[in-house]
């Protein structure tokens, strides 16, 4: 490909610079016009006045290089391939860029030999002599290196060296840079892409190729930029193909198949055999079920393309995407069969075979990939992770296997088995459909290991994800940004894994992740998420999307913030559409998805109201629940304090100042106006301490009572709360506060040793064993104390060669501990005959 | 045999056994307790109450004699029992004089710096009201102390280089951080501190917190603290004891070798004694007890040459052993 001239004023400028070229007499040139359109995407104006241009001098190569390029632009291969190879035989030059461009698409056309015979020659032919090798002769090299990297990954690091040899020809050379660039990026070295695509940029603003590369940078960082930016290139060159390929992707990304189609409709324009555009348009008929379609367009890609590699490589990417991790292993399977040497087909077959929770096939895949490529990030990120994974435990209980963190997994198993139990038994009997097979819970201290475990790369911002048969979890030892429930997260998770089961996997983000929020909410007071001020200023200032446009809020969210807001606003919009037509409307849901139903078709069904009816009624429903806190947080007048935030924020200063009886009035008036309202420092909790200095400690605990039945994530007021019980001697209330504190840190030894305190007074030794046992898998500082308190319980127990075992754990540490010296020779003692 | 002679016999094994235990067996421990300036209200207030609470340790828990503790604090005045001096360099490094003119060899000197510290290049420094004290007029004063045990803590920030600085045969050092760089305000010294106040520390449930001891817990308790704030890790402490200039972050997880083997023998409290006129049997029983708890250590030393059911059986058989005689000198105790 030779170096495109662009002019400032993009396609417009050019066309009419042609233009005025064939009608200004002296200057008109049809060759020159040929070339002008070509440049600026005008591929049938381009082939015509090729035409025109050989019907004058039949002998010119480079017109002949025109019409093969336009022609290789409209799909018209084996045309382009003839107009090519009269060029080359008229004596074009450079000759290279003509040479690597027919290979490539003998490639597409499955002449797969001699085009790798020729890309290997243009290889040799800059390892020769590079010393005389023009820019443009140099990145057709790089080029060819850059397609026999698919097979010889050193080849990769070759065209590197060539792209940079090509710089240094010619510093500004603008297809050398994205060339440069895109490699990067492919080897998703974003960072170094990004400056290269900025730099092209910065110099030709109107390079509609650059322009594309900026948008696929933005793309591989998941920003909604990359929208805005592929929208330019097309606006600066309306025919880019790829550019309408990457938008059809960024459509299908945000499940808006309409707008796909016309995406890809309108690359096919241009080139009606493009592979990529036929890969999206089969791509939308799979997500849509569309089986037979999707057959059609796969047969037509092989027949027009059977040498395009990424096709099941591509269906693979969005079957993932979509969460058919099954199928995404299926369709990586049909792309190594295709090619064995595909090393991202490899890739792509491990990732998702982990997934789906079969770690010892996907081990096999991910080494195949990595030989193959060792500079996939995604597959070297995730060999570290399974190198570590294989340092962790399991333990089993029933269904579930947990897989986690040696020093954490004992302490974690037995809070997490009967949460999971739980979560199983009572969405069984809910959605009346059990997912077969066993659950495999993976738990990570390192929440770069999480994301690994996710995507394949670090830095994704969520808690959990459920893959259906895997769900994997952040430890709550890894680094949050404050206290959460962590067996919230799993109940979650384990939600998403009926849906997925029950939906076949095609239960939209938004259904999926409102209703997991539900089940949150319906398994333990407290859970799942509340009402914030900020959500509901969102909806008062009319920032909330519309409940038929919900899912956009996931898919393509604007801000961080909204992705909070849309878990809330989509778990309200399934609690209305339960209240309407119960839980058999949600079950109807799920089926209908599986069945390949719309969200409208669905909801016109269950609920009986269109889109627009839809919207009305879920902001009446929101207006009737949250009524009164919208009140409270409006300002009645236009500088005035709305009534919440002024009676909280006097009841806060009262209570300051020491005033009580003021802090109390201004705090039961804020409590009133906002209830729901648990963050910090809330009026509950203000109202707690106030209690608390006067010594009312009823008064204190029905305050923090009233905030963790809202906000189970606060573990600062589970702890005041337990130690209120304490102090009022209630014991019970106490114990049951500390084990739902030990949901939101388990790792918290007091918490363990003030239950297993409590289990020993009361003879409960099972109880007080799990307890003992946690504080020394705790790593309890004093460790013969806790070895001869868990030998202790375990005696209680009657456990007897558990308890020697463990209080020689104990006397190893510390030999003169008379207690457990005691203990040793009690436990050896033969138990009387009448105890067995 | 009679049993005056038994008894005498006894004694004489007893007092072997605890001469083998190395520094356990000083003649006199001396305490020299430095609190440093606290730049502002809250650290004066901190490292006062640190000092001060280590001197009513030492004299009211551990047996120290009052003439064999100095402390030295930014506010004299404050200290309720007037024995404190300003802790300016002059008098830091006269203390230490003092203690070295009136100790003798096998004897016990523990240095404990409570306050902030310095390092700027090659000036490592322990803040003081006035010229703060460099760890080299440090190191000179510790030179006369040759022959005596001595235990160097310097609680400091950026105290790390004192390890390098300070180290030799029979010396302990602890510094409250790893590097120069950890320079913000260190809580180590604070739970060094507590470590000898109840039985926390007290690992091995011997009755007595040995300087080992006392760095374990105030490590895993400095560690706590920062994670239940949420906050980085930014001190490190350091324990040398066998004089290489290489500090450990967890001395003693080799019982065997390298960092701790001294710092574990080494304890600010005197030597549980038995009181006048026990009996023969009882000095026996103790005697033996301190025979089975040297071959429990010799085992575990030696833990890697035996399968796990046999090192188990070799320590359950000398535990029970031990269990017994534990029995029977209550038994006799109580007679």
């Amino acid at each position: 490909m030779r170096p495109r001239h662009h002019r400032a004023g993009g396609v417009a400028a050019v066309v009419a610079a042609a233009l005025l070229a064939v009608t200004t007499p002296g200057h008109a040139r049809a060759d020159e016009m040929a070339r002008s359109l070509l440049d600026a995407g005008q591929y049938v104006g381009a082939i015509a006045a090729a035409r025109g241009a050989l019907v004058e001098d039949s002998a010119s190569a480079a017109t002949w290089r025109v019409l093969a390029e336009a022609r290789a632009a409209t799909g018209a291969i084996p045309a382009a391939l003839d107009a090519y190879a009269r060029a080359l035989e008229l004596g074009i030059a450079p000759r290279l860029p003509v040479e690597v461009a027919m290979a490539k698409l003998r490639l597409r056309i499955g002449e797969e030999g001699p085009a790798l015979e020729r890309l290997r020659a243009a290889v040799d032919v800059y390892r020769a002599d590079s010393g005389v090798l023009d820019a443009e002769t140099l990145v057709a090299a790089g080029d060819a290196a850059r397609v026999l990297g698919r097979r010889d990954v050193a080849m990769y690091t070759l065209a590197v060296r060539i792209y940079e040899a090509a710089l240094s020809r010619e510093p500004r050379h603008a297809d050398a840079r994205l060339a440069l660039g895109e490699l990067l990026l492919e080897k998703s070295n974003n960072a170094e892409a990004l400056d290269l695509f900025r730099e092209v940029l910065e110099a030709e603003p109107t390079n509609a190729r650059a322009m594309l590369a900026l948008a696929r940078s933005h793309h591989f960082d998941h920003s909604d930029v990359a929208v805005e930016v592929v929208q330019r290139a097309l606006e600066l060159q309306p025919t880019l193909v790829p550019a309408w390929v990457l938008r059809a992707r960024l459509l299908i990304e945000t499940e808006d198949y309409d707008g796909a189609e016309t995406a890809v409709a309108q690359a096919l324009a241009v080139d009606p055999t493009s592979p990529p555009a036929l890969t999206l348009a089969a791509a939308v008929r799979y997500l849509r079920g569309e089986r037979r379609g999707f057959d059609r367009l796969l047969a037509e890609i092989r027949h027009v393309a059977p040498g395009f590699p990424a096709v099941y490589e591509t269906l693979a990417e969005i079957a993932a995407q979509n969460r058919r991790y099954q199928d995404a292993v299926e369709f990586a399977i049909a792309a190594v069969a295709i090619d064995r040497e595909s090393w991202r087909a490899h890739a792509l077959l491990g990732l998702n075979r982990l997934r789906t929770g079969d770690i010892a096939a996907a081990r096999r895949s991910l080494d195949t990939a990595f030989r193959g490529d060792p500079y996939d990030v995604q597959v070297k990120n995730t060999l570290d992770l399974l190198d570590r994974l294989a340092a962790f435990e399991t333990r089993t209980a029933g269904r579930f296997t947990l897989v986690a963190d040696p020093r954490e997994v004992d302490v974690l198993a037995p809070l997490l088995f009967p949460v999971a139990e739980d979560a199983w038994a009572r969405m069984s009997e809910r959605y009346g459909h059990e997912p077969r097979g066993s659950v495999r819970i993976e738990v990570y201290p390192r929440h770069e290991d999480f994301s690994v475990r996710t995507v394949g790369l670090v830095g994704i911002d969520i808690l959990g994800v459920s893959f259906g048969p895997v769900v994997a979890l952040d430890s709550p030892s890894a680094e949050h940004a404050g206290p959460l429930n962590w067996a919230s997260v799993l109940w979650h998770e384990l939600a998403h894994t009926f849906h997925l089961s029950m939906s076949w996997y095609r239960v939209p983000r938004w259904f999926s992740e409102g209703l997991a929020v539900v089940e949150e909410r319906r398994a333990r007071p407290g859970w799942g998420q509340d009402a914030s001020p900020r959500f509901l200023e969102a909806f008062a200032a009319h920032r909330l999307p519309a409940a038929s446009r919900l899912n956009d809020a996931f898919l393509r969210p604007e801000s961080p913030e909204q992705v909070g807001h849309a878990y809330y606003q989509a778990s309200l919009l399934i609690e209305m559409i339960e209240d309407r037509a119960g839980v058999e409307g949600l079950r109807a849901m799920l089926t209908g998805y599986r069945n390949g139903r719309t969200t409208n078709e669905l909801l016109t069904e269950v609920l009986g109201l269109d889109t627009a009816a839809l919207d009305a009624a879920f902001d009446g429903y929101l207006r009737d629940r949250y009524g009164h806190a919208l009140a409270a947080l409006t300002a009645p007048e236009e500088g005035e304090p709305a009534p919440f935030p002024k009676a909280w924020r006097e009841g806060g200063e009262a209570l300051e100042a020491g005033d009580l009886d003021r802090a109390e009035a201004a705090l039961v008036r804020a409590r009133e106006l906002f209830p729901e309202y648990v963050g910090p420092d809330s009026p509950h909790h203000l109202l707690a301490t106030l209690h608390e200095r006067r010594g009312d400690t009823a008064a204190a605990i029905a305050a923090l009572e009233a905030v963790v039945a809202i906000n189970a994530d606060d573990l600062d007021a589970h702890r005041r709360l337990a130690a209120l019980h304490f102090a009022a001697g209630d014991t019970q209330a106490g114990r049951e506060v500390v084990e739902r504190s030990l949901l939101i840190d388990p790792f918290a030894i007091d918490s363990h040793e003030r239950l297993a305190a409590l289990a020993e007074s009361a003879a409960r030794w099972e109880d007080a064993v799990a307890r003992r046992a946690a504080v020394v898998a705790l790593g309890a500082p004093d460790r013969a104390e806790a070895h001869y308190r868990l030998a202790a319980a375990l005696a209680g127990a009657g456990q007897n060669e558990d308890a020697r075992r463990e209080v020689l754990s104990a006397l190893e540490v510390a030999p003169l501990y008379d207690e457990a010296l005691e203990l040793l020779l009690r436990v050896r003692e033969p138990t009387p005959a009448s105890a067995r | 045999m009679s049993a005056i002679v038994r008894l005498r016999r006894g004694l004489t094994a007893l007092g072997l056994a605890l001469a083998l235990a190395a520094p356990a067996a000083a003649e006199e421990r001396f305490l020299v307790v430095v609190g440093g300036i606290g730049g502002e209200d809250y650290y004066r207030d901190l490292f006062h109450r640190w000092t001060t609470t280590m001197v009513d340790l030492a004299l009211e828990q551990l047996g120290f004699a009052p003439e064999n503790v100095a402390v030295l604090v930014e506010q004299p005045a404050r200290d309720r029992r007037g024995i404190a001096r300003e802790s300016r360099r002059e008098a830091v490094e006269a203390a230490l004089a003092d203690v070295a003119e009136r100790s003798r060899p096998g004897d016990l000197v523990m240095v404990l710096l409570l306050g902030h510290g310095t390092a700027r290049g090659e000036r490592v420094l322990f803040n003081l009201p006035g010229p703060d004290l460099p760890v080299e007029a440090l190191a000179a004063r510790l030179t006369a102390l040759d022959g005596r045990t001595v235990a160097v803590v310097n609680a400091a920030s950026a105290s790390g280089p004192f390890v390098a600085a300070l180290s030799a045969p029979g010396r302990v050092v602890i510094t409250a951080t790893a590097s120069p760089a950890e320079d913000h305000a260190a809580q180590f010294g604070g739970h060094f501190v507590g470590a000898f106040a109840g039985g926390a520390a007290d690992a091995d449930k011997d009755g007595r917190v040995s300087l080992l001891e006392a760095f374990a817990h105030a490590t895993a308790a400095v560690r706590a603290s920062y994670e239940r704030e949420r906050r980085l890790l930014t001190e490190h402490a350091l324990l040398d004891d066998d004089g290489d200039g290489a500090g450990s972050r967890e001395p003693g997880v080799d019982p065997a070798t390298g960092d701790g083997a001294l710092a574990r023998r080494t304890f600010l409290a005197a030597a549980p004694a038995l009181g006048e006129g026990a009996s023969a049997e009882r000095v026996a029983l103790e005697v033996a007890a301190r025979g089975l708890v040297d071959r429990i250590e010799a085992l575990k030393r030696r833990k890697r040459e035996f399968t796990e059911s046999d090192y188990l059986g070799r320590l359950e058989g000398l535990l029970v052993e031990l269990a017994l005689n534990r029995r029977a000198a209550r038994e006799e105790g109580t007679r």
